[in-house]
């Protein structure tokens, strides 16, 4: 296990709350962001993640030691079922969290380009929302006033779209 | 909610899937409503709701061409009925939802036809002798097609 050897290099992130991280490289290398400093020589000492706090930033770091550990699809094609149930298990239990983490979580997987999570937020949000009336879809995604229609286009909307209502 | 950028909240809407799910989205704020022509992908369905309820000025053909109409680039589409109005229209005689209709074809696959990789398409059983005038049309139009799937129910 990558946690366990200590002779791996580290690399250190620093959240918004000034709380800092010390992680493996591997699992640090899950973020394509990330992995383009260390590649660049840019990541030397502590890496300063000025817009992610330090909660959203420990259920990153969860995902990604977790992703780090499994074996990749690439690396061998016909890796045992065992471990692609228990990553997909692991990622439904992930997830399991309220929607301003959720999209706390998706901003910052956003900055540090990591796909998979970027997919696993997005289908996570989707999810929530199948089957719901607007009503429903506002309070869920808690959209602001700001981001209402004015409303002449709600109601040429709710017209264009009166098939999609029961 | 707000926070996020454009390109997120169109990948949230293209996992819906639903493009009825896609229509309440647009109704729940600016945001959907304003990027959902950038979807690449409609799965249209028809439902009793949409079947039964409406008049002729709103069939499924109208609602399906209204929304194609609005999209730039169509890769995927998904058109058909839902399963429990499939056994209900063995009995009934709707070319709205005859799909292999050469006019409706004509009216929205040639404007789609160069990015559309995958068309899914399950006609009532009721229309028959499609063959001879749908695969003319899709081999002159779509070049670039890769999954064809018709179902008949």
């Amino acid at each position: 296990m990558s946690t366990s050897s200590s002779s791996s290099k580290k690399i250190v992130l620093k959240s918004a709350d000034n709380e800092t991280f010390e992680i493996d490289e591997i699992v640090a290398l899950e973020s394509q962001a990330i992995k383009n400093m260390i590649e660049d020589e840019c990541a030397d000492n502590v890496i300063p993640l000025g817009n992610i706090d330090s909660k959203t930033l420990s259920k990153i770091i969860e995902y990604c030691k977790k992703h780090a550990e499994s074996p990749k699809k690439d690396d061998n094609a016909d890796i045992d079922e065992k471990a692609v149930e228990d990553l997909k298990s692991f990622d439904a239990e992930f997830a399991k969290v309220d929607m301003p983490l959720i999209q706390d979580i998706l901003m910052a997987a956003n900055f540090l380009n990591i796909d998979n999570l970027i997919g696993l937020m997005c289908r996570t949000i989707a999810d929530r929302i199948k089957g719901k009336t607007p009503e429903e879809i506002r309070k869920i995604l808690n959209i602001n006033k700001n981001d209402l229609l004015s409303p002449e286009q709600e109601a040429k909307a709710r017209e264009e779209n009166s098939w999609a209502f029961d | 909610m707000d926070k996020l950028p454009e390109d997120l909240l169109l990948e949230i809407l293209s996992r819906l899937g639903d493009s009825a799910d896609v229509a309440r989205c647009r109704i729940a704020s600016k945001g959907f409503n304003t990027l959902y022509p950038r979807l690449r992908s409609i799965n249209l369905q028809c439902t009793s709701q949409i079947l039964w309820n409406h008049h002729s000025s709103s069939s499924f053909k109208k609602i399906f061409l209204n929304l194609i109409s609005n999209m730039p680039v169509v890769e995927s589409v998904c058109i058909g009925a839902e399963k429990e109005l499939k056994l209900a229209l063995q009995d009934v005689h709707d070319h709205d939802l005859y799909l292999f209709d050469e006019f409706f074809l004509e009216k929205w696959l040639p404007r789609v036809s160069v990015h559309l990789k995958s068309l899914s398409v399950s006609n009532h059983p009721y229309q028959r002798n499609w063959v001879s005038h749908v695969l003319p049309l899709l081999s002159a139009y779509c070049k670039f097609i890769i999954t064809f799937i018709t179902l008949l129910y």
